[in-house]
């Protein structure tokens, strides 16, 4: 497809911020996915149509989250959105996963992926933390944050990327409608900051496959 | 050195620990031994994949290697090391990490420690079940592994600037 004709398709329009449909801000940001260190990111402010975003975090706020704690983490998340029966989470979950934003989402990585991604909520509180690893699980290509709340760097929650010296090169700060997202490899180390004040930090995330 | 009670119960200990497998001594030691440990200079050592903590070599001395010897009805090696986990500090399960099955032998000095600080020492079999030691004070802890792995939780800012200190001995059967 003609990648002007694909910017005018409807649900993209529906959903994705006008600057993000420009074609040469598309090809800026593509180069930048590429040359971003410590490994191949991107932060997208103002990401989605904030209309949109409102009512998703409405809704999510009425979906039960469930304790996670391993070696690794401590968190709370929802189920899947594939078992949510909530509308406004199922439109945003067959959205991602639409030929349009797949194919939207090859372009500004260069990736083949399949029409196949994981989502859930997340809600980080005082103490909660996600510690360094690399993601990597078999055909998961893309690991993906859509922030649902303001933090500032002080108060922790952000997402450190890892260089191969192990140190934190990246700092990505959670703010509200950003879509950030990063290619899973195993140079892709990255953290989650323990949140250190009484907010709490709501995000959905997953992956993009390309197996 | 050594808390007079549980001297003169070794035979007991020794039964309770072949029949459970784990051994929890409270009030273990006296306070000398306490102030040694806590006066060591611990070296701070970082794989962000594996571990975060601080450490130090340190020699047990022979009335509680004895001890220790007696209940589990096996000589051991004076082969422990002290750490000291502070906030931000934690240990995850690797695979890259070869782990021993065999007995845990603990020495915790958590002074003013609280369960929501983290810092417990959890093993786990793989399976979804898991023991999770909480710390504790001047307290013995004898612990057959088995086939579970030992990982030490995240200690999270509740713990402001106090630090979670224990002696670990590992062995082989």
């Amino acid at each position: 497809m003609d990648l002007k004709n694909f910017l005018k398709d409807k649900s993209l329009n529906e959903w994705i911020n006008d600057k993000y449909l420009d074609f040469n801000n598309l090809e800026e940001l593509r180069k930048l996915f590429l040359e971003n260190k410590p490994f191949s990111y991107l932060e997208l402010k103002d990401f989605f149509n904030e209309n949109k975003i409102i009512k998703i975090l409405k809704s999510l706020s009425k979906e039960e989250f469930h304790e996670r704690e391993s070696d690794l983490f401590k968190f709370m998340q929802t189920e899947d959105f594939k078992l949510i029966k909530n509308k406004t989470l199922n439109d945003f979950r067959n959205f991602l996963f639409s030929n349009a934003f797949i194919s939207f989402m090859e372009y500004l990585t260069g990736f083949e992926l399949k029409n196949k991604i994981d989502i859930s909520g997340s809600l980080y509180q005082n103490s909660d933390y996600l510690l360094c690893h690399d993601d990597q699980l078999e055909g998961r290509k893309i690991a993906y944050f859509l922030y649902l709340s303001n933090m500032e760097e002080n108060e922790g929650g952000n997402l450190n990327l890892f260089n191969a010296e192990f140190k934190v090169a990246r700092k990505i700060i959670p703010k509200f409608n950003t879509f950030a997202f990063f290619e899973v490899s195993d140079k892709s180390l990255h953290e989650l900051e323990e949140v250190i004040v009484n907010k709490q930090r709501i995000a959905i995330s997953g992956w993009f496959y390309d197996q | 050195m050594i808390n007079k009670i549980y001297l003169n119960k070794i035979s007991d200990l020794k039964e309770h620990f072949s029949k459970n497998g784990s051994l929890i001594l409270h009030e273990f030691l006296s306070e000398d031994i306490k102030k040694e440990v806590l006066n060591l200079k611990f070296i701070k050592e970082y794989s962000p994949m594996k571990y975060s903590y601080s450490k130090s070599n340190f020699k047990l001395n022979n009335e509680i290697l004895d001890f220790i010897s007696k209940i589990l009805g096996k000589e051991i090696n004076n082969n422990f090391e002290s750490f000291s986990f502070g906030w931000k500090d934690y240990t995850i399960l690797s695979d890259e990490i070869n782990y021993e099955y065999g007995i845990d032998i603990i020495i915790d000095f958590a002074d003013d420690w609280d369960s929501n600080f983290g810092g417990s020492i959890v093993y786990v079999d793989g399976s979804g079940n898991y023991t999770k030691i909480e710390p504790s004070s001047n307290t013995l802890i004898l612990f057959d592994k088995k086939d579970n792995k030992r990982f030490i939780q995240y200690v999270n800012n509740f713990a402001k600037d106090k630090k979670r200190i224990f002696i670990l001995g590992s062995f082989k059967y």
